[in-house]
């Protein structure tokens, strides 16, 4: 109240007071509007409930020089500041505690609830009040503002109320103050004024659906996003274990391999030196078995490098008629062959056709006359050509030829290919064998391209 | 059964034939009563029982006479027609033959060409270098050697495993090798052989029986050795038949030295115990069926 000991009312009278009085209630009530409209379009979040509450601090220090607020012409709810704090509404200087009688507020999520209670006008005109404007005793109004004069009160938050007795309060203590509303309840302006902010509470009411729209996006992004990370995160544990998986399974390889190639060699040199008690050994293991399939004619003893009998093999594709009679039936890739004394016999259209070996055939024994090699400590049982290894089932299984095997003879039918440098090489059912002298005898080493 | 094995032996005990009978007579010779103790030189024959050796003095004689006969000799020739005997579990029986003419000539100088199943191939040694060539298959062998034909036997064997055709027969000491082996000897008498008559002798050792027709006179040579292989499934036997002695072959240097023919193609010797290549050559052409 000492700022209206230094108004120009001492030396002009009242009536000069009141018209400077009314200039600055209309200046604080434009620049009220102005703020206001900035604080519709910022959200509360960035900055409107700020604004606002500078206003409040306006709004107070407008209700100290008018005076408490008091509105003339009726009881208007100025006269008392508009603080928000915490969604309660008290009024400064005045008093005049702010009615809540249409009340929207946003819940803490953004929601928006609504409420509206309607507010009989205590004066000559209803105002709707805009909590964050009050300037000279001014109700700061907010929302929609009819010309009847009820008030549709917007605040954010709206916790606290005030009822019309309250206003009339308000307004009998401030004269200028009622005044000031009187003139905004007053005429077209302040229709405009009403349909305005019923506009900005409606553009409102969009942003906060809008702002709950994104903010529901936002959540759903959000636990998209959170389920992806945690997809993720379960994929690279997935690949992670497949990874550790994988190195330990290759690391157990490469072991066994190293294990088998220590093991490989050291039964070589075991091998080696006892070749020729495994040679004997294997013919005396199997002799029985050769022995019963084959009967005991006509069949020779094995492991004879010096000998030619008995090695001369039908050669490939050799048509006859009649096959023996205790032939032996394979199959190998879908192909059935007959099998007897290791040749290979497939049908023809007039009887059967001598073949090679078929890799993958397994027959119950090998022929008797074939020659025990080794290769890598492993003895393979060599006839035309034909590589056969006993297999876990009892059964022997024609296998490709060993790289290293060195056998006393061609098959019948090999071929001969001399090489760019003048090397001979013979070549048998894709096989190549490379002749050189092994211990003083001439013989076949299989060699890989 | 190896026929591989067999061969060998046989070659070894047909070295060892004219060894052990010379061991023998000597041994029965000097101590007639007690063998053993005349060849107790090697541990070998202290390990028999003195008591069950038995050798009868005119088979050694006949042996021992031989052996120093074919030891002082500068250079022969001699063709021997060998048997190889090969047996079915069943006990049946089937030879093959392959022979045999070995050119030698002291101390560098050796030639054998051997015919047998698989054709014809032949050895060659010049002092510098061995050469073994399969004639019918077109291909050969070389390899370095050391200076004298005792050495090259050596090293053959040690690098390449390679035992060279009646090599005990070249040696520098044929009744060396394997003194002490034998237990019994007996004079059989003179029996026929091919349009001739010769001392029948037989030696036991405790592996192998031996007989030997060796003839008498101014050249005692082998004419015969057969052997049993007692402890052989079957006990298969080996015969040989010697003939054609030519204590003065015509032999110039083209005799011990081979030339390759030009469509002879060389090839390579596998090392004693190496282990197989699995890699084939950089010119190995591909396979074809």
């Amino acid at each position: 109240m000492s700022a209206l000991n230094d108004l120009p009312v001492r030396r002009n009278g009242c009536l000069l007071l009141l018209k400077r009085w009314t200039t600055r209630a209309l200046l604080a009530a434009t620049a009220a509007i102005a703020l206001g409209l900035v604080s519709n379009v910022m959200p509360p979040s960035q900055g409107g409930l700020s604004l606002t509450a500078l206003l409040g601090v306006s709004d107070a220090a407008a209700a100290r020089r008018g005076g408490g607020g008091a509105r003339a012409g009726g009881a208007r709810p100025s006269g008392g500041s508009v603080s928000r704090s915490s969604g309660s509404m008290r009024s400064s200087g005045g008093g005049a505690q702010r009615s809540g009688a249409s009340q929207r507020s946003f819940n803490s999520s953004g929601q928006r609830t609504a409420s509206r209670p309607s507010q009989r006008d205590m004066g000559g005109g209803q105002v709707s009040q805009r909590d964050r404007q009050a300037a000279g005793g001014q109700v700061s109004q907010r929302d929609r503002q009819t010309a009847s004069g009820q008030v549709s009160q917007r605040d954010r938050p709206s916790q606290g109320t005030s009822t019309g007795r309250d206003l009339a309060a308000g307004a009998a203590a401030g004269v200028a103050g009622g005044a000031v509303g009187g003139a905004l309840a007053e005429g077209g302006r302040g229709e405009g004024l009403a349909a305005r902010e019923d506009r900005q509470g409606a553009a409102g009411d969009r942003q906060g659906e809008r702002q709950g729209e994104r903010t529901e996006r936002q959540g759903d992004r959000q636990d998209t996003r959170e389920e992806r990370a945690g997809e993720r995160t379960d994929r690279q544990g997935e690949r992670q274990d497949t990874r550790q998986e994988r190195q330990g399974e290759r690391t157990e390889r490469s072991e066994e391999r190293q294990q088998q190639r220590t093991e490989r060699r050291e039964d070589w040199q075991d091998f080696r030196s006892q070749s020729r008690e495994d040679r004997q050994d294997w013919m005396e293991d199997n002799w029985d078995e050769i022995e019963d399939i084959y009967d005991d004619d006509g069949w020779w003893d094995a492991d004879c490098d010096g000998c030619a009998w008995g090695l001369a093999g039908l050669a490939i594709g050799a048509a006859i008629a009649t096959i023996p009679n205790y032939y032996y039936p394979v199959y190998v890739g879908g192909y059935s062959y007959y099998y007897y004394g290791g040749v290979y016999y497939a049908p023809a259209p007039t009887g059967y056709v001598v073949v090679e070996a078929p890799v993958g055939a397994v027959v119950e024994a090998p022929p008797p006359e074939c020659h025990v090699v080794a290769v890598d400590a492993m003895p393979y049982c060599y006839y035309q050509g034909a590589f056969y290894l006993f297999d876990d089932s009892g059964n022997y299984s024609v296998v490709a030829a060993p790289a290293g095997a060195l056998v006393p003879y061609l098959p019948t039918g090999y071929a001969t290919q001399v090489s760019s440098t003048g090397a001979t090489y013979y070549t048998y059912n894709n096989t190549l064998y490379q002749p050189v002298y092994d211990g003083g005898e001439l013989a076949y080493r299989v060699v890989y391209l | 059964m190896g026929s591989r094995r067999i061969s060998e032996k046989v070659l070894r005990v047909l070295a060892l034939a004219s060894v052990v009978a010379a061991v023998g007579v000597f041994a029965q010779e000097q101590e007639p009563e007690t063998v053993a103790s005349a060849s107790a030189a090697t541990d070998a024959a202290a390990e028999q029982p003195t008591d069950e050796r038995r050798i009868d003095e005119t088979a050694a004689k006949y042996m021992r006479a031989a052996c120093e006969y074919l030891k002082g000799q500068q250079a022969f020739s001699v063709h021997a027609e060998g048997t190889l005997e090969e047996i079915f579990r069943s006990g049946r029986r089937v030879q093959h033959s392959r022979g045999i003419t070995v050119t030698f000539r002291r101390p560098d100088r050796l030639r054998a060409d051997v015919e047998f199943d698989k054709g014809r191939r032949e050895f060659y040694y010049d002092g510098k270098s061995v050469v073994i060539t399969d004639v019918d298959a077109k291909v050969y062998g070389r390899f370095d050697a050391p200076p004298t034909t005792e050495a090259m036997l050596d090293d053959a064997m040690a690098r390449f495993n390679v035992e060279m055709p009646l090599a005990d027969l070249v040696s520098a000491e044929p009744c060396g090798v394997l003194q002490g082996n034998v237990d019994r000897a007996w004079y059989l008498g003179e029996h026929y052989f091919a349009g001739g008559r010769y001392h029948h002798v037989l030696l036991s050792t405790p592996d192998v029986d031996l007989q030997v027709w060796v003839t008498g006179g101014d050249q005692p040579v082998f004419r015969k050795l057969v052997f049993l292989y007692r402890n052989e499934p079957g006990m298969p036997q080996y015969g040989v038949a010697l003939s054609k002695w030519n204590f003065a072959p015509a032999t110039d240097e083209t005799t011990f030295t081979f030339t390759p023919r030009a469509d002879t193609r060389q090839i390579e010797f596998v090392v004693a115990a190496e282990e197989p290549a699995a890699e084939a050559p950089a010119d190995a052409p591909a396979a074809q069926e």
